[in-house]
């Protein structure tokens, strides 16, 4: 067995040794007929290589497989590390138990017709699950493909082949996705350390691989397929501590409306939001690929190229084109085409042809031979500007494609700097590439998509020199906010009246223009005089959602005669226009300076929780969905991070000689907003647009607010 | 015995509610309560007898055993009432009065449900001014309140029913005018010598119609929690949009039922997700076996039907203004208003049953 790290916490632990390196295993369900899983299964496990005890279980066989065959679990006569059962469904709970009840630590259900097939069957698997329990086991599945260690090595799935051995662990939640990652894997010569595919995940879910994978010593970089997560809070915290360890890289399917849709009927939860995965990424500091090819070429650079240090690429490259394409994608990718030193371009003149470009992409002509190539990418590779190298190759005439693969893998295995190639064309290339690919020299066909994956490699060296931030704790009142929530509870009442709205506010130290309900004008002007004039008065009626539309907004009222008057047109307009609406009364409220329109607040995701949302707001917000989304807790650092990555910052910072914004003070209303939001589960949505903000050093005010509670 | 006759200058103000109420309350304390709405308006069919629906729930509600035909004589739908115009059927005051003789025996207090309003019926003699003249009725005004109307109609009934005119409760009230009706509205009509015995706010819970019943009028079948057929769903809601989209809007509203189509399980998700009491599909598509699974085990029922989505909004719109009281959990909701909100022990003075206590 391969030594395990003492950093494994015990429960990913327990999980590396059952379901990664058992010592001994069953097969419950195996077969000796050929077109049965559970043949399949128990082939790839002996033509794996598993050096540990097999046992197939099966109450009408002697012998499957040339093995001795158990028709009872109690039968088999050793310790068992983990059983894989192919059963059918209706006898998987049993099957369970029986385990259990040996002992085993863990089992891999593969069989199908559990939640997927509807109620009886989503009955089964949680009868499954609490008997697995009851006796200290664990499950993975059911309705899974199965696991695999090509280190130990173990295949236990029914998969048609292994891939080969390397460093790249995959965690999916396709069966379908991880036996084409294995094909694929195997032509392009790239090495998984585990694969784990996930099925209906009713025990152990995709964070419990994650953290096993994180510590696993075999594992460099962990590739997850994702159609949802089961517990968002618990695996944003995985994927920040895994993320620590190595790089994290996950495809996420069903970012679009029909995309989600798809997902929403193959798994039956709803996944987290577009902008909620987003976040997740920015605030683990994980890499989310788009596309199934993303996934696996960045996984596998990462997996055996070092990270650049900083965005400075050098490109070489026998053809201009390919050059520019390079060049542009380079940019796209926020990376910087490296200012070649004199010293390299004059030893680069020395050795090249007049015609060659020196400069960076640095073109050493169609003719190139091996030679060029070799004393260009050394040039490049010493120069202190340059902090990754792309070496692209166009097969022409003259070109000596197997020798120039030889002189990079030479060249590169000795840099510390990140080297990439791209070779283009697939067939006369196709051999020097799987060379190249062995050696661990990614190929990456088309020079663009080249440069994005080092464009990523770039975001991950970014992401683990970012600074720790940690959350603040304002000094908030709490306890006036539990209270009011739980009376609107206790009233089945889910939409927070305006008056309300700002005592929760002022409770979490938000500041908000004064505002008071009135039910009549005696009470409006009593209001009025109370904040001082100006004052806006609105209709306060639950039917009433576009007040302006009715009448129902009058701004800018100086005195009690401009309020009385304002009343009365006011009630007649409202009263003419919906007649049936019911009248609370109106809402006095102080008008504020005129500053930068925001729009900040809170919406729950269904996976992840509260997100904290900053944006260009007033009557634009729609217009322009100008917005940005954070998990809760916010701390400094990604309150900043968020404002900055708004199209609107720079408003913020003032144009045409306008004096900055107080970007501090919305900061600072951000993370309460992130602590409101961690408070009070219940609040399930809230919107402050306008957050008026002044000057620098004059803050800001929430001119609006709607709250929804739902918990 | 005595005998009062409840009401209302609208229809739909909630007679039904406010009679099985009182009666449950008023037995209660120990009386015998008998039940007749001499004028009907909606029949529907029991037992091959038409018979109004109202009527019909009291009748249940309270146990009743008296025939459906003694409690609910008449019933004026336009083709009666045309009928009725061709030729006066004969002498409809004695029939009501020989029905309510049979039913009254035996009885401390009889409590009569007015038509549609309290005009209504006067084709046939027996409007609420003839009802309470031909029964020694007294008049209960239940009036849907309405802020510049209430106070003037409440006047006029006084007027209108003379001596008969027993007071009034009011229904429907916001919750921001219940400090009003029973503050200064409450003085005012005491002052004008008026018997303002109570009001009831305005409540969801009243609104609301069960799961069931919905399934049941839209010819719908529940295939999943079906065990949760009694919920109350105040409101609707129509999902036709993304699902971030539809997680915001169905946010917003409490008790509801989502109608979408049986594809769209983004939209059936987002429904589960927030307070929703059921899910309407429509267009015969079954749900994602996992949807369903999910349903099932959260218990949300999920009503299958035949109809379009258009059709189906119109169906459940109508059922959902058209409410019923017959659920267990709103008669006892009515009656909490009553021992909270309604004066009991004034009207049985007022009446000359409180020597009984």
């Amino acid at each position: 067995m391969a030594a395990r790290s003492s950093r494994l916490s015990d429960k990913a632990n327990r999980i590396s040794e059952s379901f990664f390196e058992p010592r001994a295993l069953a097969v419950i369900g195996a077969s000796s007929h050929p077109d049965k899983v559970g043949y399949a299964v128990l082939a790839n496990i002996i033509k794996s290589g598993y050096a540990g005890k097999v046992y197939p279980v099966n109450p009408k066989a002697h012998l499957i497989q040339d093995l001795e065959c158990f028709h009872d679990i109690h039968d088999v006569p050793d310790p068992l590390d983990l059983a894989v059962i192919v059963v059918p469904a209706v006898h998987v709970p049993e099957t369970v138990s029986e385990l259990a009840g040996r002992g085993v630590a863990g089992a891999v259900i593969i069989s199908a017709g559990f939640r997927e097939v509807g109620i009886e069957g989503r009955k089964l698997e949680r009868d499954a699950v609490e008997r697995a329990h009851a006796g200290g086991m664990r499950l993975l599945g059911p309705n899974c493909l199965g696991i695999m260690n090509t280190a130990l090595p173990l295949n236990a799935t029914f998969a048609r082949k292994m891939p080969p051995k390397g460093n790249i662990g995959v965690i999916s939640q396709s069966g379908a996705i991880c036996t084409s990652l294995v094909d694929w894997a195997r032509s392009e010569a790239v090495g998984f350390s585990k694969l784990v595919s996930m099925g209906n995940s009713a025990d152990l879910v995709e964070s419990d691989f994650l953290e096993a994978l994180a510590q696993d010593d075999d594992t460099r970089v962990i590739a997850m397929y994702l159609e949802g997560v089961s517990d968002g809070k618990r695996f944003f915290d995985t994927l920040s501590v895994a993320s620590k360890a190595k790089p994290v890289v996950f495809l996420k399917a069903g970012t679009t409306q029909a995309g989600a849709r798809a997902a929403s009927s193959h798994t039956g939860a709803l996944a987290g939001s577009e902008s909620a995965y987003n976040a997740l990424c920015m605030q683990a500091a994980a890499l989310r690929a788009s596309s199934v090819e993303e996934l696996m070429s960045l996984s596998r650079t990462l997996a055996t190229q070092p990270l650049p240090q900083g965005p400075r690429v050098g490109i070489l490259t026998n053809a201009g084109g390919p050059g520019i394409i390079a060049s542009d994608a380079g940019e796209k990718a926020d990376l910087t085409l490296a200012q070649l030193s004199n010293t390299t371009v004059s030893r680069l003149r020395r050795y090249l042809p007049a015609a060659a470009s020196l400069h960076n992409p640095v073109d050493i002509l169609g003719d190139a031979d091996a030679m060029r190539y070799a004393i260009a990418l050394e040039a490049l590779i010493e120069d202190p500007g340059v902090d990754a190298v792309l070496v692209i190759l166009t097969p022409q005439a003259m070109t000596e494609i197997y020798l120039t693969a030889d002189e990079i893998i030479h060249i590169a295995r000795n840099s510390i700097k990140p080297v990439v190639v791209s070779f283009m064309g697939s067939g006369s290339v196709q051999a020097p590439v799987n060379r190249l690919q062995k050696a661990g020299i990614p190929n990456i066909p088309y020079p663009d998509q080249a440069m994005e994956v080092i464009g990523r490699m770039y975001e991950r060296q970014l992401q683990i020199k970012m600074p720790l931030s940690r959350e603040v704790k304002f000094k908030v009142d709490k306890a006036a906010v539990d209270k009011l929530f739980a009376s609107y509870a206790a009233r089945d009442e889910i939409q927070v009246e305006a008056e309300d709205c700002r005592k929760v506010l002022a409770a979490y130290g938000i500041p908000f223009a004064p505002y008071l309900n009135a039910s009549d004008a005696e009470e409006a002007k009593k209001a009025a005089s109370e904040m001082g004039y100006p004052v806006v008065m609105k209709i306060v009626s639950p039917q009433i959602l576009h007040k302006t539309d009715v009448g129902g907004v009058v701004l800018g009222i100086k005195n009690a005669k401009q309020l009385a008057d304002a009343y009365d047109d006011m009630m007649s307009s409202v009263r003419r226009r919906m007649p049936s609406a019911e009248i609370y009364g109106v809402g006095i409220q102080k008008m504020v300076p005129e500053g930068r329109e925001l729009i900040s607040g809170i919406i729950k995701d269904p996976q992840f929780g509260p997100m904290i949302m900053a944006g260009l707001g007033g009557i634009y917000v729609e217009a322009f969905k100008d917005v940005v989304f954070r998990l809760a807790p916010v701390t400094p650092g990604e309150a900043a991070r968020m404002l900055r990555e708004l199209h609107a910052y720079a408003l913020l910072e003032g144009v045409r000689g306008e004096k900055p914004a107080d970007v501090d003070a919305v900061e600072e209303v951000l993370m309460r907003l992130s602590q409101l939001a961690c408070d009070h589960g219940a609040l399930v949505e809230m919107d402050m647009n306008p957050l008026m903000v002044y000057n620098s050093g004059n803050g800001c005010t929430c001119v609006d607010v709607r709250m929804t509670l739902g918990g | 015995m005595s005998a009062i006759i409840v009401v209302s200058s609208e229809r739909f103000s909630g007679k039904s509610s406010l009679v099985v109420g009182l009666a449950l309350e008023l037995r209660d304390r120990g009386f015998k309560i008998g039940y007749m709405k001499p004028v009907g308006a909606y029949p529907i069919k029991v037992n091959n007898e038409k018979v109004d629906e109202d009527a019909y729930f009291v009748r249940e509600a309270l146990g009743l055993t008296d025939p459906l035909t003694e409690i609910s004589p008449y019933f004026l739908t336009w083709d009666n009432m045309t009928r009725y115009m061709r030729k006066t059927p004969p002498n409809p005051q004695s029939r009501v009065k020989n029905a309510y003789n049979k039913l009254s025996e035996g009885k401390d207090l009889m409590i009569l449900e007015g038509a549609q309003n309290f005009l209504h019926g006067r084709i046939l003699n027996l409007s609420a001014l003839e009802l309470a003249d031909v029964l020694q009725a007294k008049v209960l005004l239940l009036d849907t309140f309405n802020e510049e109307l209430s106070v003037d109609r409440i006047l006029s009934a006084k007027d209108f029913f003379g001596h008969w005119f027993l007071g009034v409760v009011l229904n429907w009230v916001p919750p921001r005018r219940m400090d009003f009706t029973k503050n200064l509205l409450g003085r005012y009509l005491t002052s004008q010598g008026i018997n303002m015995f109570g009001s009831v706010p305005v409540d969801r819970v009243l609104r609301s119609i069960t799961v069931n019943d919905l399934a049941e009028g839209l010819n719908g079948s529940i295939i999943c929690a079906a065990d949760k057929g009694d919920e109350l769903i105040e409101s609707m809601m129509v999902g036709a949009m993304g699902q971030e989209q539809a997680l915001r809007l169905f946010r917003k509203q409490a008790n509801k039922v989502v109608i979408t189509g049986g594809d769209r399980s983004d939209i059936q998700l987002a429904a589960l997700e927030t307070p929703t009491k059921s899910l309407i599909l429509t267009g015969g598509h079954r749900p994602s076996p996992l949807v369903l699974g999910h349903a099932e085990e959260i218990g949300v029922p999920i009503i299958l039907v035949d109809y379009d989505t258009a059709t189906t909004v119109e169906m459940v719109e109508a059922a959902i203004g058209h409410q019923k009281m017959h659920s267990p959990k709103k008669i006892e909701r009515i009656r909490g208003f009553i021992r909270e909100g309604f004066d009991l022990d004034l009207m049985l003075e007022e009446i000359g049953m409180h020597i009984f206590r």
